[in-house]
């Protein structure tokens, strides 16, 4: 194994929490309101069904060995030159995602905070950092994730009481009267971010030190994350109105400018604003990780801290040449990303299972006409 | 051209820095890491010189749309902020 660090399954789950809400809490509020309307809260309830089957699904590519990662699975299911051609479009995949959320970032930055910095540099100041953690190993992100948890998840929880008060029901009525084929047509769109994206875990899962409590924190952090997506798009929703959610590209940000409770409570959205980069931080990191991982075992490193550097530079120019601007870029999430995301986040996983399944029965049949013969 | 020169620059400086640490591994561990490198500079160089690339997510949809489109456009007709 390349990577030597353990973690257990609290630091998973932290991991997992961090990654499910990444990105997808800029994203997820503004895609399903524009789709579903008042009803994109059942939509994201109903995603995060889906999210929990998916990782049921990923909880049994790991099942085919518990030792190895996806890049060694893919080599011990499908052979070693068929896995080695299937991890390079994984690896592709992972870089493609990991320039992504760092144009996210980027994006709103240069938009909302940082208006006349260029972009580039705010994505150097990430990639740096992510760096950094990718060279120090996994144990050192998730020990890293422990520290910042408690901040991202609490400004998130504040952030939703304090809006509460503003909250007008009137907003998210009729329920599932109007539009109701748009909430169910808007489910795929969702499921792009993170729930395909998660089968990235599968290269971080087998480090974690017990198995059977690993398989379980994924199922509690992708409950955990999914929980607090469901809250912020339904506070965006009741306290935003369907309308203003779809037409802000960042409405969880504007919600965090909602927060208005004693006099020297105001204008804190930056605060709000700054727990979801930690977030969005790991998830970066992790996909930077994963990458660097997959790297390693495709040209058959010594350690994942090899081409990390290299690495980090070619991730700046993944997010600049994504998209020409961010309208483009949302079009992309609504409805291209889903196929190509679920193309890794579902296809494959299936595809492996199968394929262990057969190779599992054919083994079996040939042990049984040996037996036969002697 | 400054721009160009000080992606060199700044190039040599992270290879200097970083090389270092690979001094205890393989010789295919640094032969690869020079490969590497050397694309990624490549490519930053490419884009210092604003040479155009199609975007990622026109690759993507290139593939996809095919398959997507009528998913796509039926998605597109409930947009709430639609021009009609």
């Amino acid at each position: 194994m390349i990577e030597k660090g353990k973690i257990d399954a609290r630091q998973f789950t932290i991991l997992v929490v961090m990654y499910t809400l990444g990105t997808s809490i800029i994203a997820i509020p503004s895609t399903t309101a524009s789709y579903a309307q008042e009803n994109a809260w059942i939509t994201v309830l109903l995603t995060s069904l889906i999210g929990l089957l998916i990782v049921f699904l990923l909880n049994q590519v790991n099942k085919i060995n518990h030792h190895k990662n996806i890049f060694e699975l893919f080599e011990y299911v499908f052979g070693k030159w068929v896995g080695k051609g299937i991890t390079v479009f994984f690896l592709l995949f992972v870089f493609i995602v990991a320039g992504k959320n760092l144009r996210q970032i980027g994006d709103f930055m240069t938009t909302h905070v940082l208006v006349e910095t260029p972009i580039q540099v705010i994505m150097l100041i990430f990639v740096l950092t992510s760096l950094y953690g990718v060279k120090l190993g996994l144990e050192v992100i998730s020990r890293t994730g422990e520290i910042f948890f408690p901040y991202a998840f609490f400004s998130l929880v504040l952030m939703i009481i304090f809006v509460a008060p503003q909250a007008e029901f009137k907003n998210i009525q009729p329920i599932m009267v109007n539009n109701t084929e748009g909430a169910f047509l808007t489910i795929f769109p969702t499921l792009g971010t993170p729930y395909f994206e998660l089968v990235v875990f599968l290269a971080i899962l087998p480090y974690v030190n017990r198995i059977g409590p690993g398989k379980k924190s994924f199922y509690i952090g992708v409950g955990i994350g999914s929980l607090l997506l469901f809250a912020v798009t339904l506070m965006s929703l009741l306290v935003l109105g369907p309308d203003f959610s779809a037409r802000n590209v960042y409405p969880t940000y504007i919600l965090g400018k909602k927060i208005s409770g004693v006099q020297f409570l105001e204008r804190i959205e930056i605060l709000v604003a700054i727990a979801w980069f930690f977030t969005i931080f790991f998830k970066i990191t992790i996909n930077f990780y994963v990458l660097s991982l997959g790297m390693s075992h495709l040209f058959n490193l010594k350690t994942t801290k090899v081409l990390s550097t290299p690495l980090a530079f070619l991730l700046i120019i993944a997010g600049l040449y994504l998209a020409p601007n961010l309208i483009a870029y949302q079009n992309f999430l609504a409805h291209d990303l889903a196929p190509f995301a679920g193309t890794f986040g579902i296809l494959l996983p299936f595809i492996l299972i199968l394929t262990a399944r057969l190779r599992k029965i054919n083994k079996k049949k040939k042990k049984r006409r040996k037996n036969k013969r002697f | 051209m400054f721009k160009a020169f000080s992606v060199l620059l700044g190039a040599g400086l992270v290879f200097i820095l970083d090389y270092r640490s690979l001094k205890a591994n393989k010789k295919w561990d640094r032969r690869v890491y020079i490969v590497i490198f050397a694309i990624s500079l490549g490519v930053w160089m490419l884009y210092i010189f604003n040479v155009q690339f199609p975007y990622v997510i026109q690759v993507v949809e290139k593939i996809y749309n095919p398959i997507f489109d009528s998913f796509n456009q039926k998605l597109e007709q409930k947009q709430s902020f639609r021009v009609h």
